[in-house]
């Protein structure tokens, strides 16, 4: 008998030890729970990087490793972004045909509003990003759409992220259609795909500031706070939308189009995951 | 004391018992990893070989009917793939290569190709497959 239930004892350890460091519940509709999600994220960057204040990463892989913070904290003295803003004011502020301008479209003339988007559209039962709010903006008063994923766009973009700068986001989840949709971005980002079988969080959680050949990969917290952003890489200012399309790429997955319903509600659950920090946009990066 | 390294002893056995019933795949796998294409294997007192399906229908006779055979099959099976969201991102160009080949009466070069398209359609369904219960267990939890 003592030996049957030692036996027991010990399956019972096997078993929970195989789940132990896995969430239990949140795959379905009925489960889960945004807010849990982010406190667990917070919780899972803070047993990682402990000497990391949650407020720090708003800067990326520069809340995390030193080195690259010093060569990043050089380049940001002389903002390689600057000129963009700049040109994102002057397009912000230039007349349509009609007369109106972006600013007609916006809660408070399109001035400190970024942290609240991508935002749930309950009566088209979408998810509307920035971006997709800027081009619609100018398609309803007659004006061509911007091109997606660089120039004018990420310039407008900049210049409307700059003037929120501090704002903390509190994007807003308000019934079960906007969870489906935050539900569907969480299950995108933790899915592997692709010919690498890489997902999001294989590269921004686990990966998090490990070598992927020279590159160090970001904390998935933080990371729509600092968009668009110039890169090193793209010698230009792009759109969060593009690095999507650029990961999805790089994991040998057929890539979405660019403010796809799959990319918008990534954004969605990925900008709820940075609730709380602060808009720091545009940014510099590798 | 004794007790302690009793679990722990049991425990180490349960887990790695899990691991000792071989599925088909399982066993399949292993002899593929280690053999490569062409082996054969023994499983549950069969034998079997270590090709993939693909390989298979790419060593049929070159001729117009297989080739055009193995590309419908690999284009119906990118279809599918795509459907469910996990195409690989080389898979059109590999089966626009292999309808070339095919036009230009290149059979057996047409068939490689699609046989490579119509291997990458099926992992990637696999990976659908896979993915159905495993995302969430890459979620941190709430402790």
């Amino acid at each position: 008998m003592k030996i049957i239930k030692t036996t027991l004892l010990a399956m019972s350890v096997a078993a929970l030890s195989q789940t132990a460091m896995a969430a239990k519940t949140g795959a379905t509709l009925a489960t889960v729970d945004p807010e849990a999600d982010r406190i667990a994220l917070q919780e899972y960057m803070k047993n990682r990087f402990p000497d990391t204040p949650i407020s720090e990463y708003v800067n990326g892989i520069y809340a995390v490793d030193a080195a690259s913070r010093a060569q990043w904290e050089e380049i940001e003295e002389f903002p390689p972004y600057e000129l963009d803003l700049e040109e994102g004011e002057a397009l912000f502020n230039e007349q349509f045909a009609n007369g109106k301008s972006l600013a007609d479209c916006f809660d408070n003339g399109g001035e400190g509003i970024r942290q609240n988007y991508p935002m749930w559209n309950d009566e088209r039962k979408t998810v509307v990003t920035l971006e997709m709010a800027i081009n619609e903006c100018r398609l309803q008063n007659g004006e061509k759409p911007y091109g997606w994923k660089k120039g004018p766009i990420a310039k407008v973009s900049a210049y409307m992220a700059y003037t929120s700068r501090g704002n903390e986001f509190a994007i807003d989840i308000p019934n079960d259609d906007a969870k489906a949709a935050y539900l569907d971005g969480k299950k995108f980002f933790y899915t592997k795909r692709g010919q690498l079988n890489l997902s999001c969080a294989d590269c921004h959680l686990t990966g998090t500031n490990r070598l992927v050949r020279a590159d160090l990969p970001s904390p998935a917290l933080g990371h729509s706070t600092h968009f668009p952003v110039v890169r090193s890489k793209w010698g230009d200012i792009g759109t969060i939308h593009r690095r999507y399309e650029g990961c999805h790429r790089d994991s040998r997955s057929e890539f979405l189009k660019v403010q796809s319903e799959t990319y918008r509600n990534l954004e969605y659950f990925q900008t709820y995951m940075s609730n709380g920090l602060v808009v720091n946009g545009p940014g510099s990066r590798k | 004391m004794k007790k302690i390294a009793t679990i722990a002893a049991v425990a180490a056995l349960t887990a790695s018992s899990l691991t000792m019933a071989q599925s088909f795949q399982e066993a399949f796998d292993m002899n593929r990893a280690m053999y490569g294409a062409g082996a054969t294997f023994e499983w549950n007192g069969k034998s079997y070989n270590t090709n993939y399906i693909e390989e298979e229908l790419a060593s049929k006779p070159a001729n117009q009917a297989n080739a055009q055979a193995l590309f419908d099959a690999a284009k119906a099976k990118l279809a599918e793939v795509r459907e469910a969201g996990f195409a690989w991102r080389d898979n059109v160009k590999y089966l626009k290569q292999a309808k070339e080949a095919l036009e230009a009466g290149e059979y057996q070069k047409s068939m490689d190709l699609a046989a490579r398209s119509h291997l990458q359609s099926r992992i990637g369904l696999e990976q659908a497959e896979t993915a159905k219960n495993e995302w969430i267990l890459a979620v941190p939890p709430l402790n």
